[in-house]
């Protein structure tokens, strides 16, 4: 009430009107823009199909007619559809083009964002850019995702070793990025994770989960070590790997956590791992898991004992049979439900 | 200045407080929006598509007499870009035929129910399978309500988040991917939910939205606006300052282990889903445990809004019982250090902004009504007042409008960005009071202990070429 209630009315529709004209007006630039720029586009992608098809004629000038970010967004959107000696074409078309210059002058931005951007460029193009060590160690955790991902493709055993520690970090996109690429690194990650798991920087959950992508035979010592963890997760994840990998050190160690396991959900994971290798003498200590007072564990031995097959399925029918609850329920679950085999 | 009474005084202060209040979530949400623009360029979500490695998502649609739009509803559910989906469907003892319908197109197979039964619900009649969608899975269960029909599906989904959408709600193929970013951002995330965009006029086919439009009838024009500004506005500068409590219910993921560990959804209450995001969010302070509630306001969920006034009447008045509810039984949050942005923003504002609004705002028009009737008003400064009142909130609504279409362009016509703003010029007159009246009567029935939901009525979705 201290000022001029009209003159404050009189603003905001200034305010409105105002916004409210530059709003259509950028946007009717903007559809402009878009309707002059869309053939350009289509003709550059054309052009560029073509060439990555085995055409002759060189898609660089249409592509000049675009902006840098547009020709940038096009090489990106086919990059990452490609692979083998169309990817390699295409990283030399943008090198000649400029692109690739740009944006690896863009990784040294103080800016997070064209740091991000440059960052995406290179993991959709397949390039390792110069300094990928350094963006592995980004203060932005978005940066560091992109890193991953461009490390994991390269796979080679530096970036990926320097990649895979990513895993022990606090949470964040840069380790569920390396969680995801990870296994596509194939073996290099297999050899690089097997080392980690022997002798963890940290809790080594999110590296027995990725490992388990993996499955390499080298892994058996550390998931063994790790089945002894303090953390109920950890050792689940462990009993997990230990059904994904098989021998016999593995079956020993899955029938001890199955029976002197105190966490059910460790004893659960056991149980699902054992049905997993199928073997089938683990029948009788499953099917006493029957009668544990959880009920994860309960299901995940009902599920076991069906993909062992007939022995197992022998188990639930004495079980469905009998009298003893919550055995009887489950085993009758399991033995009526199409889809637990 | 004019003599004011101290009636007068108090409503003249409260309006200055929230609209400072909505000028400093405008400031947050410009702000928030820059950084999600930031983080989202060039961003390339197909990664996670040949993950080995990934949290699995279950989708918990409840339905109750949603024959009309079930189908489509569920096909698109289906189709979305995610390695492994599981849909879990609840039909809460529909009167029409929306499991036959189901059946009919899905291919039920019935199997037995073996699922840990944590939370008591009403009584599951039948549990089916579908044998042409193998992620599909159909609860058939006793008329429960709407929580108890999604504490079933919680139950019986084996995800690691679970993903909460009414079954008449369309969602953008990609918006699952989108909205699972804040969970891999962080572990302290429980919850995370999208904007809610109106469908009506939009066109249809067969289950996605193809051809986003502003619609040209007045009660589905004017929500669209509002809808625009309370997601792009609200929920965005509160989600700066960490003081969200509120994920939409027609479109939230959650922590699946979080929701359970709080025992699911509560049934005594009409606003369930807020219920839910503050009971996650004061149960994971009080554990020092994962308490985050993000919104991200790219992902878009479409949904039917009420066409008839009937109905948004009904609707308003249960969403704002739903909110005394919530704010009364979490009471103990308000103004609490330990509860931070929650206690200190999120919960006041709420009360304050959300809460005691239509009562100020009727005590108001009433005020005026009484002083025209006996000549007691100043006509100037009470004109001057109500445009500067109009004045404001188109502000805030043009500048929503503004931040929609330079971050997430969906409607390029001209002609429906003049729509918006007509729709948000007409907006404050009429609508707005009707509003304030059916929430004044929310505020009345939750004093009253009324808890019923009142009937929704859904017309299907416009399909294209129809």
């Amino acid at each position: 009430v201290i000022v001029d209630l009209g003159w404050v009315a009189g603003t905001e529709f200034v305010v409105g009107l105002g916004c409210s004209l530059v709003m259509l007006t950028v946007s009717a630039v903007q559809n402009r823009a878009r309707k002059r720029q869309q053939p350009l586009q289509a003709r550059a992608a054309e052009a560029l199909a073509a060439w990555l098809a085995g055409g002759k004629e060189e898609p660089a000038a249409a592509l000049r007619a675009l902006p840098r970010s547009q020709q940038a967004e096009i090489l990106m959107s086919l990059g990452s559809k490609l692979d083998g000696e169309a990817v390699s074409r295409l990283q030399q078309l943008a090198a000649q083009l400029g692109v690739t210059g740009y944006a690896q002058r863009s990784l040294a931005s103080g800016r997070w964002w064209a740091r991000l951007r440059a960052a995406r460029y290179f993991s959709s193009l397949r390039v390792v850019p110069e300094g990928l060590h350094r963006l592995l160690q980004d203060a932005n955790s978005l940066v560091r995702a992109e890193a991953v991902t461009i490390a994991c493709a390269s796979r080679q055993p530096e970036h990926v070793e320097q990649a895979a520690l990513q895993l022990f970090d606090p949470p964040s996109l840069a380790r569920f990025a390396c969680q995801v690429n990870l296994p596509r690194a194939g073996a290099v990650a297999g050899q690089e994770l097997a080392k980690l798991l022997a002798n963890p920087p940290g809790d080594p959950l999110l590296a027995l989960r990725v490992a388990g992508a993996l499955r390499e035979p080298a892994m058996t010592p550390g998931a063994l070590a790790c089945s002894h963890h303090e953390q109920p997760a950890t050792r689940a994840a462990a009993a997990e790997l230990l059904g994904q990998l098989g021998g016999p050190e593995a079956i020993a160690r899955l029938q001890q956590m199955l029976s002197q396991d105190a966490a059910p959900e460790v004893q659960a994971a056991a149980a699902q791992a054992l049905g997993t290798l199928n073997h089938w003498e683990v029948c009788g200590p499953l099917a006493s898991m029957l009668q544990s007072p959880a009920w994860q564990v309960r299901y995940a031995a009902a599920c076991a004992l069906r993909k062992l097959g007939p022995p197992g399925e022998l188990f639930l029918r004495k079980y469905a049979d009998g009298e003893a609850e919550p055995s009887k329920t489950m085993a009758q679950f399991a033995l009526q439900a199409p889809g637990l085999r | 200045m004019p003599d004011l009474s101290w009636l007068e005084t108090l409503i003249l202060i409260y309006f200055l407080i929230v609209n400072t209040f909505y000028g400093l979530v405008l400031l947050a949400a410009g702000s928030e929006l820059t950084r999600e623009q930031r983080e989202i360029v060039w961003d390339t979500g197909w990664r996670i598509l040949g993950a080995k490695t990934y949290p699995r998502i279950s989708i918990v649609a409840p339905a109750y007499n949603e024959e009309a739009s079930v189908v489509d509803a569920v096909k698109a559910l289906l189709g979305h870009h995610y390695p492994e989906i599981e849909v879990v469907v609840v039909d809460d003892g529909s009167k029409d035929r929306t499991l036959e319908v189901l059946r009919e197109n899905f291919h039920l197979v019935e199997v037995p129910p073996i699922y840990d039964k944590t939370i008591k619900t009403a009584e599951l009649l039948h549990l089916y399978h579908s044998s042409r969608y193998p992620q599909l899975k159909v609860v058939a269960k006793a008329n429960g309500g709407k929580a108890d029909a999604l504490n079933l599906g919680l139950q019986i989904a084996g995800g690691d988040l679970l993903c909460v959408i009414d079954a008449d709600t369309l969602l953008e193929p990609e918006a699952l991917l989108k909205l699972l970013r804040p969970f891999l951002e962080s572990d302290q995330v429980v919850a995370a939910g999208g904007s809610i965009c109106a469908v009506n006029g939009s066109e249809v086919s067969p289950s996605r939205v193809v051809s986003p439009a502003v619609p040209r009838s007045f009660l589905p024009g004017v929500q669209t606006v509002e809808y625009l500004r309370a997601f792009l506005l609200g929920r965005l500068g509160l989600n700066r300052w960490g003081a969200n409590l509120i994920i939409s219910g027609a479109f939230g993921l959650f922590r699946r282990d979080a929701v359970l560990a709080t025992g699911g959804y509560a049934a005594d209450t009409v606003g369930e889903d807020m219920e839910l995001v503050v009971r996650l969010r004061r149960h994971g302070l009080d554990n020092n445990g994962p308490h985050e509630v993000v919104f991200i306001p790219d992902p878009v969920a479409w949904t039917e809004v009420p066409t008839s006034w009937k109905v948004l009447g009904r609707q308003r008045d249960r969403w704002q019982r739903g909110l005394c509810d919530s704010l009364w039984r979490h009471a103990k949050l308000a103004l609490r250090p330990r509860y931070g942005a929650v206690g200190w923003i999120g919960y006041p504002y709420q009360l304050v902004v959300e809460l005691i609004s239509p009562l100020v705002e009727a005590l108001g028009w009433l005020l005026l009504v009484l002083s025209l009737l006996f000549g007691d008003v100043n006509t100037p400064f009470a004109i001057q007042f109500l445009l500067v009142a109009y004045g404001y909130g188109l502000v805030l609504t043009v500048l929503a409008i503004a931040m929609e279409q330079s971050c997430f362009p969906r409607r390029h016509k001209l002609r429906d960005l003049l729509w918006l703003l007509w729709w948000g010029l007409v907006e404050p007159i009429g609508f707005r009071q009707f509003l304030v009246y059916h929430r004044l009567m929310g505020i009345i029935n939750w004093f009253r202990g009324k808890h019923s939901w009142g009937k929704m009525e859904r017309t299907g979705f416009r399909k294209t070429g129809a």
